[in-house]
């Protein structure tokens, strides 16, 4: 046996193990498919007489309240595609401000006056009505980044949330890719999108790239393991709540009414006031980069907004300017979702935003998940 | 002609052969020449070092601004375990008589460089994860069974010492 360890045999049988391990835990982690639909569907939401969801808001108030994760918000470091880390000083000249490592233990708004330039006037690109809902995508400009903001307005009876006067195709849904739960499971988000006869859709959390996270789709559970993120909760009365998985159970959080959780992070706009704190910033996504957010300004009005970067035409933006942009927009509730190449707008059969992973190549991304408005049952829609 | 390497030092019929150039090629003829091979050992650990690094900062630059220590300070490994060890052991060698009990035999040697290559590739593939944003229960396989590697590779080591003291004991 001392021979066989002492030889270029031992040495070559070892280089060839690595190898072959190595080469087949790249695939396992980017490639293989894997289909988690067996068993793991584990409840659905539990309807009411009048088939209805019952939503308990008060679960997110009591965790909040008592919840002692003020500052473990977010994701842990291994957060999910392209969010990053810049140890560099974010120096910005065109706007005066300086941020630094050393500041990033003081206040938000003490260190910080505004990092987003003027938004320029918006510019109406396209409309969709409905019966339900009226959706106005425009387009702005700021910090040399083009941004997309769907504004959707559930109309007339549905803003009292009259749950017969709409059904549920015109509240927010959300889709897997291929239509199935599981890792390396993936498709374009306009291919899932024209699958779901979506109106609009954006990217969503890509939880196939996370082994940890709720998963909560559609009003079913699928994974309750925690990964100690900050998630948004759509609940049935199509209201949002940002909680920590720290403060509460997925069952919980389906028990309270919950249709949809999100597991990406952090949350931008809460209360109206921005939520995305210094440590925060420093710690994940200072660095420009295309995003994704979804908020919430009143009951029925919701802003998917989608934005460009890493190209030459638009740099992106951090969390920080996004967690603005949304406020500015009058978002009560926002949400970062999924950003860099994965950041996705899909209206009216066409991808509005300019996809790119690296900046050199305009392409959507695979992705394994959507949220998106359906079309009207009826057919009585006018768009442009 | 009876030449002897005992020591790190050579014997030629019983006299200690002092030309450094001559013992080396003795020595090398033996197979004896450890100080040289040691020597070798660091410049290719030094060569790896610097591959890794250059290769986790390439990584990074294109990484658009997302950062992993795993990446980032995977070259440490063969620096601190292979660089090291290997510099001691080359200046033992050439300089106060480290005797043939302080050179670790083959077995030893293959174990711990293959121990270094895993913990190595182990931290350049979790980094690479935490870069994508993604995490695999694949990864722990590197860590544990390079640290596996290293721990074999020291008791081997050790036992080989032991034997070498209990035969010079008895001899």
């Amino acid at each position: 046996m001392k021979n066989f360890f002492s030889s270029w045999k031992y040495r070559l049988t070892s280089f060839l193990a690595l190898t072959a391990f190595t080469g087949y835990a790249l695939l396992d982690t980017f490639v293989i498919p894997r289909s988690y639909t067996e068993g793991t569907v584990q409840q659905s939401a539990a309807l009411n007489t009048e088939r209805t969801v019952e939503v308990d808001k008060s679960v997110f108030e009591t965790a909040k309240g008592t919840g002692a994760n003020a500052e473990n918000l977010g994701k842990s470091e291994e957060d999910a595609s392209e969010i990053g880390n810049s140890s560099e000083s974010n120096i910005d000249n065109a706007y005066g401000t300086s941020e630094n490592k050393e500041s990033s233990t003081s206040k938000a708004e003490e260190a910080v006056s505004t990092t987003i330039d003027t938004v320029s006037s918006d510019e109406v690109i396209g409309t969709y009505t409905d019966s339900v809902k009226t959706i106005t995508l425009s387009e702005y400009r700021a910090n040399d980044t083009s941004i997309y903001a769907a504004d959707v307005q559930l109309l007339g009876d549905a803003t009292e949330l009259d749950e017969s006067a709409f059904s549920a195709t015109d509240l927010i849904q959300t889709a897997f890719a291929d239509n199935t739960y599981g890792k390396n499971v993936k498709d374009a988000t306009s291919v899932t999108a024209e699958e779901n006869d979506a109106v609009l859709a954006i990217n969503g959390d890509f939880y196939g790239a996370q082994n940890d996270g709720y998963v909560i789709r559609n009003g079913v559970l699928y994974r309750s393991t925690s990964g100690g993120n900050e998630d948004l909760a759509i609940l049935a009365d199509g209201s949002f709540e940002i909680f920590s998985e720290n403060d509460l159970s997925a069952e919980e959080v389906l028990a309270a009414g919950a249709v949809d959780v999100l597991s990406f992070g952090p949350g931008l706009v809460e209360n109206s006031e921005i939520a995305v704190t210094k440590d925060e910033e420093v710690g994940k996504a200072m660095a420009s980069n295309p995003r994704t957010a979804i908020g919430i300004l009143e009951d029925g009005h919701y802003v998917f907004v989608v934005t460009d970067g890493r190209t030459d035409e638009s740099e992106g933006l951090t969390l920080y300017q996004l967690a603005e942009f949304m406020q500015s927009l009058g978002c009560t509730t926002a949400y970062n979702l999924d950003g860099g190449g994965s950041s996705t707008l899909y209206f009216n059969g066409e991808i509005i935003n300019k996809p790119t992973t690296g900046g050199n190549n305009i392409k959507e991304r695979s992705v394994s998940d959507i949220v998106y408005l359906g079309k009207a049952e009826d057919s009585a829609t006018e768009s442009t | 002609m009876k030449e002897k390497c005992i020591n790190g030092n050579v014997y030629k019929s019983g006299v200690i052969v002092s030309d450094i150039s001559q013992k080396n090629e003795i020595m090398a003829a033996k197979g004896e020449d450890k100080p040289g091979e040691a020597t070798k050992k660091v410049l290719g650990y030094v060569l790896i070092t610097i591959a890794v690094a250059l290769f986790g900062a390439v990584y990074e630059y294109f990484s658009f601004g997302v950062y992993s220590y795993y990446m980032i300070y995977a070259f440490a490994i063969p620096l601190i375990l292979g660089v090291l060890p290997w510099l001691f052991i080359a200046s033992a060698r050439m300089g106060r008589g480290a005797t043939e009990k302080d050179h670790p035999p083959m077995y030893t040697i293959n174990l711990w460089g293959s121990g270094i290559a895993t913990l190595t590739v182990g931290s350049v593939f979790h980094g690479i994860l935490d870069i994508y944003g993604t995490t695999s229960s694949l990864s722990k396989v590197y860590f544990i069974v390079g640290a596996g590697l290293l721990l074999t590779a020291f008791m081997t080591f050790i036992g080989y010492r032991e034997k070498k003291m209990t035969d010079a004991r008895i001899a």
